[in-house]
């Protein structure tokens, strides 16, 4: 993964204040504990970073970073709910640190808007399952340009361009049905999940 | 401030939302050894001076027996790795998401996992089978927690039947298709005029009832592929089942009810309120066992609806079946565990995304 870029504005979330992870565990963080946090959180704080625009592989990195930071400074003390508001605030810190400018922050924001909103009581489960319902909602034409556009079920992943020689259609005319379908899908999972 | 409002970073959000929710659906995971490479690098920093004195001890060989030049980077790479290793982890031996080999040890999640009860008298032999969703393959494990068969490459499974004949009965919801595979993974028959089925049974008549759940319909099919009997008025089924009366049992997640359907496709019984409801059983005491996903429970319901028994703070659960010995298998987000009736977890195997588990007496 990249080196750490350091965070002069932004300050790392802490319930416990201090310089940084020190280097002996806290006693509730034996390696059972942290295992039981770990294998709680995981998927939930991967999803959070995948909303924030991390890349799965950048995603990875930093689920594996805030763990090990989160739980040094003391997740695993507190109640689950916090410990997952804790680690995705933690995992937000360190996505930030290789963003720059108040864009990157708002942007930051207005996601965790929308996670507070969809995902914060079951991390994000319920809203996928509507997504995948929503596709069943499309028209033949429609779902198939996603397949094919996102790689869904058995398909590889298509660019635009043999995207549109798949589906008969110029680039643009991709671009334009792809932006369509997912305005689609967006107003349906906001059905769903309003 | 440079951009105009709120509005636009609200728009991009939605934007990067909907690409990860796509991305996901369509089987983007968090790395299959990331669990293992986090534990490694929590022990890696943990015993960080002990490493570090041994990458000193090893340097120094290094630099005696070796050359400097090699001594040096071991040393700096020592350095590193005990200073930062959770950013610079090792190749960790990852704890695959797969039972443990001998004995069902509770899976990690619970902070004081409940150990399995020892039973009273040998247990019978038995096979769990699991669909797992996200790792697109099926798993067939004994009461030891040991991996006895995998079939991968199913894709978006949603359920796994094995057959009286020793073969498997797959619905694959990506695919569009039920199909049945024998020992060798060969497919034997093959059914996908379907629109993203999750759940599909053999009768005893030798047809298969699927629950076409985005092609709006329940229908039964014979060996030849014809449709015999379906069921489509304003339902989207997440399960059926055919009754011993004859009668057919639906999920209809679009009412969150669960119908029981005559032959004749007349309504007989129906349970409502009941909002994503994944799964349900007719028990044999005429109660209905049934899953509610969203909720995060298993629900007995009595033929007035009445909740007669419950589980709860399940993570997600996808399907529940009543055990012979009165217990409940639940498959769940990450796992699949079973529940004596006061609750009491008494087994579990870990999964990535479990979505239908059905245990099987040895034959």
């Amino acid at each position: 993964m990249s080196k750490s870029t350091p965070a002069a504005a932004i300050a790392l979330p802490g319930p416990m204040p201090g310089p940084g992870p020190g280097p002996a565990p806290s006693p509730t963080s034996d390696a059972a504990t942290a295992d039981a946090l770990v294998h709680t959180h995981l998927r939930a704080v991967w999803r959070y970073l995948r909303w924030q625009g991390a890349s799965p592989h950048e995603a990875d990195d930093l689920t594996q970073e805030a763990f090990v930071v989160a739980l040094q400074k003391g997740a695993a003390d507190l109640e689950p709910a916090a410990t997952a508001a804790f680690l995705r605030r933690t995992a937000r810190f360190l996505f930030l640190r290789h963003r720059r400018g108040r864009d990157a922050e708002q942007l930051a924001d207005a996601v965790d808007e929308l996670w507070q909103r969809h995902a914060a009581h079951d991390g994000g489960e319920g809203l996928l399952d509507a997504l995948r319902e929503c596709l069943g909602e499309l028209t033949d034409r429609a779902r198939r340009a996603v397949e094919l556009g996102y790689g869904l079920g058995a398909n590889d992943r298509l660019g635009r361009v043999d995207l549109g020689k798949e589906l008969g259609l110029a680039p643009d005319g991709v671009k334009t049905l792809m932006q369509r379908v997912r305005q689609q899908l967006r107003a349906c999972i906001e059905r769903r999940y309003p | 401030m440079r951009t105009n409002d709120r509005g636009e970073f609200a728009d991009r959000a939605k934007e990067l939302q909907m690409d990860a929710l796509l991305h996901e659906a369509a089987g983007a995971v968090p790395a299959a050894d990331l669990e293992g490479r986090i534990a490694e690098a929590l022990r890696g920093r943990a015993r960080s001076p002990t490493r570090r004195g041994n990458t000193w001890l090893f340097a120094a060989a290094a630099l005696l027996g070796i050359g400097t030049v090699a001594a040096v980077a071991w040393l700096r790479h020592g350095e590193r790795s005990a200073l930062v290793p959770a950013q610079d982890p090792p190749p960790a031996p990852a704890p695959a998401p797969t039972p443990a080999p001998q004995e069902p040890k509770p899976a990690p999640q619970d902070p004081k996992p409940t150990p399995p009860t020892p039973p009273a008298k040998p247990p019978a032999k038995w096979t769990t089978w699991i669909a797992d969703y996200s790792e697109n393959k099926v798993r067939a494990i004994d009461q030891d927690g040991k991996q006895v068969r995998e079939v991968a490459d199913v894709f978006g499974i949603w359920d796994v039947e094995l057959l009286a004949n020793g073969n498997l009965l797959l619905t694959e919801f990506a695919v569009c298709r039920v199909r049945e595979i024998d020992g060798k993974g060969k497919s034997v028959w093959v059914f996908e005029d379907l629109k993203n089925p999750y759940d599909a049974d053999r009768l005893p008549n030798g047809n298969t009832l699927i629950a076409d759940t985005f092609g709006s319909r329940v229908i039964e099919v014979n060996p030849k592929g014809e449709v015999v009997w379906k069921y489509d008025k304003g339902i989207r089924p997440f399960d059926c089942d055919r009754l011993p009366n004859g009668n057919t049992l639906i999920c209809n997640v679009l009412e969150d009810e669960v119908l029981e359907v005559s032959p004749a496709g007349e309504i007989v019984w129906r349970a409502g309120k009941l909002p994503i409801v994944h799964d349900a059983d007719r028990l044999p005491n005429g109660n209905t066992l049934v899953t509610l996903r969203s909720k995060g429970l298993v629900q007995e319901l009595d033929r007035d609806g009445k909740v007669v028994w419950e589980l709860g703070r399940l993570k997600s659960p996808s399907d529940a079946d009543r055990l012979p010995n009165g217990n409940t298998l639940v498959a769940e987000n990450t796992r699949v565990r079973e529940f004596d009736r006061d609750g009491k977890e008494v087994w579990r195997c870990p999964a990535v995304w479990a979505v239908e588990a059905n245990r099987y007496a040895e034959r």
